[in-house]
């Protein structure tokens, strides 16, 4: 136990605005993405692209889809997708195959698979403009001939008019795949010997023989495909943070739609809350402490190891002749079989025991896992103005940190006696909603810290997806902790599961008997000086664009 | 008419082990099946559920064949299962062993305890199970194997070398204990003559029915199946081996040649099931996939149906605009305030009241139009606002002058085209899949019960399955009747805006 004048540590005023860095690390978006060894383009398909590639274009639905499975696994694997066999790729998709491989070509490429790796949802933003692109562009080649010929040099004009020729081939052919009834034939576009499909391919090898065709795709592809995702690109840049928040909350969720309903509520907070850390250095450091690294249950097993040779595991060849069969050492008796014993001992090939053992080995990766944390926020209404903001801002970081790392948060809102609520973001459930709720609602009630301590104890000792949870208790400190036994409780609690309180108290010096409790206590006083202006209008405008025509 | 013999044959055998074992029905199956076609069976399951002797017995019914059964363990050697090192040979610096009566001259053999074997015996083992090659010193043989029999009680631990034991095993059976009383009375209490069987199989018959079966054609549907099951696999991470699809097209073909079949029929595929699974979970989600698929003719009705409720929803996902202001509904704002004032205890309770009070979208306020008329709307955040309530047009006009919006009713030409375009493709394909269903429903039950293969229970199965299919027709033609007649009208929304355009 602490005395209150004996606190941990205490920050007396937190420093006001600082310059913010994109490479500091804790904003840093590192690759939180890890995509599985096997990657399933259809779950992407699915959900995220699902809205998007059914609405009707001139390109047809299958195609639609075989183009974007493509060009997802092409982004989101890590690996390029790998042209196994070309002649039945050029009869699938014909003038696809060089757009593809002119893109390729492209600096913004590079950087949208590094983009896709390491913010899935901006991946899915800019994979839809690229998509939409190649569709108006094969789909749609006729109303936008004339812009493209008119910024192209003289001399491509020819090469142009091939190219034309090739996706009025390509969407032919695609049309009449489409339309054909028999499943057989409009599931395998590709059916050797099918005139249709020949003709295409041929026709796309010749047209990539030519020697401008080079030049003039890159052109088009230029003007058509690449120049608008570099100018989305850059856009995206700048909210980055915000989007991967969005994605945490709500994974795998229909993003056009939800971004349509919830950005003009949400994305001004996120935005107004995510900023204010940034410029905060101190705020940083308290949440660098939370959370602590644990081993996972179970993570150590008994494996079997060749190191350890107490137990005859099997029979196998070797030249060790002290674990060797006795049936080996009979040969020796005779005097044929004995150069045969010694040309398998030579050769490694004696019927021999093989000695293993079981071992207790632990797995690298998975053996150290970071603690959940739960976080007690105070909503009462002596918070309201500049200790809102912060502790929002606080509860935003806190809970983007923790999902980012694959560990479980929960955040209670608590005021007057028995009110509390809880927003759970764990791997089954992510109530993103309630999450968003809350950064956009305003305090108000009361404020009693036993409330608050029983649910979060409720919830440590009920919950076990939280048993030795950190908690961070965020409050201005206007209450008292006094009922005995749950300090006592939670004392003991605290030492059995090894689990800490953190206490932050904003805009009062007395933490109100919480520093009983509490690991760590920190004090902001004054919470003036806090204010935030940037707007994310510019930012809804262009994602609102591309995703409906 | 050799044929029908054999056919008839299978029958007799089929129902001679189904009286003695109890409940092992597509054991028996598979096992026949495997047989005639030349591939290799696992038994697995717990200590004591006659798969030793479900196989041993099998083994028994040919005639005309070496047999060989051994119980492998962690130390067999090479000696116990390929025979004794020739110590003529060796005399002669020729290394060989004597493999008469053992595994390389085997027609059928029953490996006990597969999954135990070492790495001593492993290769010679794979050669022999997927070439059908005995490296015997320097001569090459042929082996005359037709099937191996593998028991296990547990699958293979993570080890290379054992799963590619495992990917040769094409069929699979995870057997369990009797599950009913009565079953199992019969078994312990009646069973008192040791079994033999009586109906046996020539080594020859197999051979002629597997030469006859290479030529037969496979129907169209079952390559859409395939395909179609392939993929969806895929989905769910479960991976099957180009060796194995090979080789089940190849059971499939004597499967139908052994029924007297002209053709590979789908019903056939149902066989399927015992074939794909990794492990014993996979069992179920496995065999309601190609049910599915067997019924519906290689159409994924779930696809289907999804994809047509994808093009109602972009009809009108194409018509939502953004509104450049919010609007809200000050009638149902009142009513809110009035039960909220009663209703709400705590703040926390309150966090979603008022979600569907304010309008985005022009698709969200234009439903809530259409569905109440009669409410007024107050334009903008500023709760001021809603003191000058406005009626629906007031509120259009209101956002014409000020923003100059215009609302979307209708698509225009070139959407309409598009939309028409791709809603006639839906119709054909479900035109096709009806054609599909509908086509055998009458015929069914009688292609079930003759097909051999077919189980009773999956052929129940099938029959359910087709009648709900109907009502999924049914409801796909439902939707897209719907759109037809979205389609159809001249404006999705059925609202009158040019007279307040006049106006303004």
């Amino acid at each position: 136990m602490q005395k209150p004048g004996n606190r941990g540590r205490i920050y007396s005023k937190l420093s006001g605005p600082e310059p913010f860095f994109k490479s500091e690390p804790f904003f840093k978006s590192e690759s939180s993405f890890k995509f599985d060894r096997d990657f399933n383009t259809a779950k992407v398909l699915n959900t995220e692209l699902r809205g998007f590639l059914s609405t009707p274009r001139q390109v047809p639905r299958p195609l639609r889809e075989d183009i974007a499975e493509v060009l997802v696994y092409e982004i989101f694997s890590g690996k390029n997708y790998e042209i196994k066999d070309e002649k039945r790729f050029m009869e699938k998709f014909g003038v696809f195959y060089p757009l593809l491989l002119s893109m390729r070509n492209f600096r913004v490429w590079e950087e949208l698979k590094a983009l896709a790796a390491s913010n899935r949802m901006a991946g899915l933003l800019v994979l839809k403009t690229l998509l939409d692109g190649i569709f108006t562009l094969i789909g749609d080649y006729e109303k936008i001939e004339e812009e493209i010929t008119k910024n192209l040099q003289k001399n491509l004009e020819k090469t142009l008019k091939a190219l034309k020729e090739l996706i009025e081939e390509t969407c032919s052919a695609w049309d009449e795949r489409n339309s054909r009834q028999n499943p057989e034939n409009r599931e395998s576009p590709g059916s050797p010997g099918t005139p249709r499909c020949e003709k295409l391919e041929s026709m796309t090898r010749k047209f990539m023989e030519n020697e401008k065709t080079g030049q003039a795709l890159d052109a088009v592809v230029e003007e058509r495909i690449a120049s608008p995702l570099e100018e989305f690109l850059s856009i995206l840049e700048d909210h980055l943070e915000i989007l991967e928040m969005l994605s945490m909350l709500f994974p795998g969720r229909m993003w056009s739609d939800s971004l349509q309903a919830l950005h003009r509520e949400y994305f001004g907070n996120l935005e107004k809350y995510a900023s204010l850390l940034r410029k905060s250095s101190d705020l940083r450091k308290i949440l660098e402490q939370m959370g602590r690294i644990e081993l996972e249950y179970g993570s150590k097993k008994l494996f079997l190891s060749p190191h350890s040779k107490n137990e005859v595991h099997e029979v196998t060849f070797s030249s060790e002749i002290q674990t060797m069969l006795p049936v080996e050492a009979v040969k020796l008796k005779n005097p044929l079989l004995k150069r045969k014993f010694y040309a398998d001992m030579f050769e490694g090939k004696l019927l021999t025991y093989q000695l293993r053992g079981k071992n207790w080995n632990s797995d690298a990766a998975g053996k150290k896992r970071r603690g959940p944390v739960i976080a007690l926020v105070d909503t009462s209404a002596s918070m309201r103005g500049s200790p809102e903001i912060l502790a929002k801002s606080v509860v935003l970081a806190v809970t983007r940190r923790m999902l980012k790392e694959g560990r479980d948060v929960k955040v209670i809102l608590f005021a007057s006696k028995w009110q509390s609520f809880e927003i759970e973001m764990t791997n089954k459930k992510r109530m993103g909603e309630e999450f968003l709720d809350f950064l956009h609602q305003t305090f108000g009630g009361g404020t009693d810290f036993n409330t608050a301590l029983r649910s979060g104890l409720k919830v440590m000792t009920e919950e076990n997806t939280f048993r030795g949870a950190d908690i961070l208790f965020i409050t201005d400190g206007y209450s008292e902790l006094s009922e005995q036994p749950l300090i006592r409780e939670w004392n003991e609690i605290k030492k059995e599961r090894n689990a800490r309180i953190f206490s932050l108290i904003i805009g009062n010096d007395n933490a109100g008997g919480l520093e009983q409790v509490s690991d760590n206590t920190y004090i902001i006083r004054n919470t003036e000086n806090w204010g935030v202006w940037e707007s994310p209008a510019r930012f809804v405008k262009a994602i609102g664009a591309p995703v409906y025509r | 008419m050799k044929v029908s013999n054999l056919k008839n044959t299978i029958l007799d055998i089929k129902q001679e082990f189904s009286a003695y074992f109890k409940e092992r029905d597509a054991e028996i199956n598979g096992s026949l099946l495997a047989l005639l076609s030349g591939e290799h069976v696992l038994l697995l399951g717990p200590p004591g559920t006659a798969k030793t002797l479900l196989a041993n017995k099998i083994c028994e019914t040919i005639v005309g064949g070496n047999f060989f059964h051994y119980l492998l363990t962690r130390f067999s050697t090479p000696e116990e299962i390929f025979g004794p090192l020739s110590l003529k040979a060796l005399e002669r610096d020729e290394f060989s062993r004597k493999i008469d009566g053992y595994l390389p001259t085997a027609h059928i053999a029953l490996l006990d305890e597969i999954f135990k074997a070492n790495s001593s015996i492993l290769n010679s083992l794979l050669t022999i199970l997927n070439e059908r090659k005995y490296h015997n010193g320097k001569v090459v043989l042929d082996v005359p194997l037709f099937s191996v029999f593998g028991a296990s009680n547990e699958l293979p631990e993570e080890d290379e070398s054992l799963e590619a034991l495992y990917d040769r095993f094409l069929f699979r059976y995870s057997v369990d204990y009797i599950q009913h009383d009565e079953n199992l009375e019969d078994l312990i209490f009646e069973n008192l003559e040791d079994f033999s069987p009586l109906t046996k199989l020539a080594v020859g018959d197999i051979r002629e029915i597997r030469k006859k079966s290479r030529y037969l054609p496979v129907d169209p549907e079952i390559r859409t199946i395939i395909k179609g099951l392939r993929r969806e696999l895929k989905n769910s991470s479960i991976f099957i081996s180009d060796r194995r699809w090979k080789k089940i097209v190849n059971v499939l073909r004597v499967a139908s040649a052994a029924n007297g079949h002209q053709s590979v029929s789908r019903m056939t595929v149902v066989l399927l099931q015992h074939m794909l699974w990794d492990l014993p979970e996979q069992k179920e989600t496995i065999r309601k996939l190609i049910l599915d698929r067997v019924v519906s003719g290689g159409t994924d009705t779930g696809k289907l149906k999804q994809d047509v409720l994808d093009l109602k929803s972009a009809i009108y996902g194409c018509l939502k605009q953004e509104l450049p202001d919010l609007v809200s509904c000050t009638k149902c704002y009142e009513e809110e305030k009035k039960t909220a004032s009663t209703a709400r205890h705590s703040r926390f309770t309150g966090m979603k009241s008022q979600k569907n009070l304010t309008f985005s979208s022009t698709l969200d306020f234009l439903n809530h139009y259409l569905e109440f008329p009669k409410h007024t709307y107050g334009v903008g955040l500023d709760y001021n606002n809603l003191n000058s309530s406005l009626n629906f047009d007031s509120v259009v006009e209101l956002l014409r002058r000020k923003y100059a919006f215009e609302f979307k009713l209708s698509l225009d030409y070139g959407e309409k085209k598009l939309y028409e375009k791709e809603y006639e493709n839906l119709e054909e394909r479900l035109d096709y899949f009806r054609r599909q269903v509908q086509a055998e429903e009458r015929a069914l039950e009688e292609t079930l019960e003759e097909n051999i293969w077919v189980s009773a229970q999956d052929s129940r199965e099938i029959l359910i399955k087709y009648r709900s299919k109907n009502t999924d027709i049914y409801e796909i033609a439902n939707h897209l009747k719907e759109i037809r007649a979205v389609l159809e009208k001249p404006k999705v929304f059925d609202i009158e805006l040019e007279t307040m355009g006049e106006a303004a």
